[in-house]
């Protein structure tokens, strides 16, 4: 795939263009969710890489999105406090615990997290701390990189459960799953649009799927 | 060579402006619980090392102005304020704080850079640059003029006990007679100095720790660079301040 991606945001909508070809169309008031599915990891990387750039789009990335040299507390208070007003007196402890809660983390288990690093969690603990984040500072669209690869069915069944939260918390915010082309890719509830980016560098002139 | 030297100069002096001009981030809880981090690991943590060879320096360099031009000699206090106090103790200090933190500071920031861990920060909503590179650079502009003061302050005192040790006087009389001729104009000047090599290491260090490959030989080569490259700027700088005073006077 050597098309080159970019991408746009014009009123509320976001275009992903492949060589200025146009290929996906994103409302980005309507919610729900979305997914592209691309050939190759170098694709799904400059795709992901092209949307990011966008103002007001979020990355969940496999690892969470957590930085492994600090403690999980740590990371969430650089993520909710570095833009804080020091005058604010907005609880980030209480609404994080209850974040965490909300995706399903038992309370026990809440209160040793946050010594840990974020090696030291389970693949699933981490997603679970990324939705908690993105929960409190929800994105204008969060785009879901290649989590489902290497994943097992429960496992995936467990990540679609807690991005359901998320959907249930903000549902005028969409999601973009982001997955590579596989055999096995779980289907995704209320995915209003499917497009397949390998098609496009396989035939340059065919038309768009979207 | 040309090129490359233009480059890397261009780089440094980019840099200095970012960190000039976005200096007013600072001002934020999180970023200055990291510069007093950075003033700690800089500074704090450097003083035993500053303190020993503050102590051995100035008692050698007394013991030998006094055996070569005598102790009560106006020319050994004077050499004793502009040799060691305005010369000796930023330099000393400066390659102390290149040796440890520099390195420290560019193998630091490679493997973040290894890890991807500024794409992560950016994600997390943090400006990666503000939160990593103002903290470092502006850690060494406060830690270094304050280790230079401690250098200054036990390297004269030490003189002076070598002093009174060996000629038998009063260690009121001799310390009397070096702030009389020490001259408090260039004494604010040496932390001036200090404070732009310290900018310097910082600026350099943050430089090749931020700006190599994603690969493992790259951190030891950003340390290598950063330190070899903090050695020269501090000399530059050093020469450079000797050049100012000497044109001033």
């Amino acid at each position: 795939m050597n098309n080159t991606l970019t991408a746009t945001i014009e009123g509320r909508r976001l275009s992903l263009f492949a060589d200025k070809r146009l290929c996906l169309t994103l409302p980005l008031d309507e919610g729900g969710h979305h997914r592209l599915v691309v050939a190759d990891p170098a694709t799904a990387q400059s795709a992901v890489e092209a949307l990011e750039r966008c103002p007001g789009v979020g990355v969940m990335p496999a690892g969470g999105g957590l930085l492994g040299a600090m403690t999980v507390a740590e990371n969430f208070t650089l993520a909710l406090r570095y833009d804080d007003d020091p005058d604010d007196p907005r609880d980030w402890e209480r609404d994080l615990e209850a974040a965490l809660e909300l995706c399903g983390l038992p309370a026990q288990r809440i209160a040793t997290m946050g010594r840990q690093q974020p090696m030291n969690l389970e693949r699933t603990e981490r997603w679970t701390v990324g939705f908690a984040r993105c929960l409190l500072r929800p994105p204008e669209l969060l785009v879901i990189d290649r989590l489902f690869a290497g994943l097992s069915r429960r496992e995936a069944n467990a990540l679609i459960a807690v991005e359901a939260v998320y959907h249930q918390r903000h549902p005028f915010r969409p999601v973009l799953f982001v997955d590579l082309d596989s055999h096995e890719l779980p289907a995704l509830p209320d995915c209003r649009t499917l497009t397949e980016l390998a098609e496009l560098a396989e035939t340059a002139e065919a038309p768009c799927p979207c | 060579m040309n090129s490359f030297t233009n480059n890397r100069l261009g780089a440094y002096l980019l840099l200095a402006w970012f960190a000039a001009s976005r200096r007013r981030e600072l001002r934020r809880p999180l970023l200055r619980e990291q510069l007093q981090h950075q003033i700690y690991a800089a500074g704090v943590t450097a003083l035993p090392v500053i303190a020993v060879l503050a102590m051995l320096t100035g008692a050698t360099l007394v013991t030998q102005l006094a055996a070569l031009v005598g102790a009560d000699s106006d020319l050994t206090q004077r050499m004793v304020f502009l040799g060691l106090f305005f010369e000796l103790a930023p330099l000393l200090s400066a390659l102390v704080v290149v040796a440890r933190s520099s390195a420290g500071i560019a193998s630091e920031l490679a493997v973040m850079h290894l890890h991807d861990e500024f794409t992560t920060l950016r994600r997390l909503g943090v400006p990666a640059a503000d939160y990593l590179l103002l903290p470092r650079v502006f850690g060494l502009v406060v830690a270094l003029p304050a280790v230079t003061a401690c250098f200054q302050a036990i390297a004269v005192g030490s003189g002076w006990l070598a002093t009174a040790l060996i000629e038998g006087r009063p260690l009121a009389e001799t310390a009397g007679r070096f702030l009389d001729l020490a001259d408090p104009w260039l004494a604010m000047v040496s932390l001036l100095k200090s404070a732009v090599m310290g900018a310097a290491v910082g600026i350099i260090a943050c430089h090749h720790g931020s700006s190599g490959k994603g690969s493992t030989q790259a951190i030891s080569g950003a340390a290598i660079q950063a330190v070899g490259g903090g050695l020269i700027a501090v000399f530059v700088v050093d020469v450079a301040f000797a050049a100012l005073v000497y044109a001033l006077r």
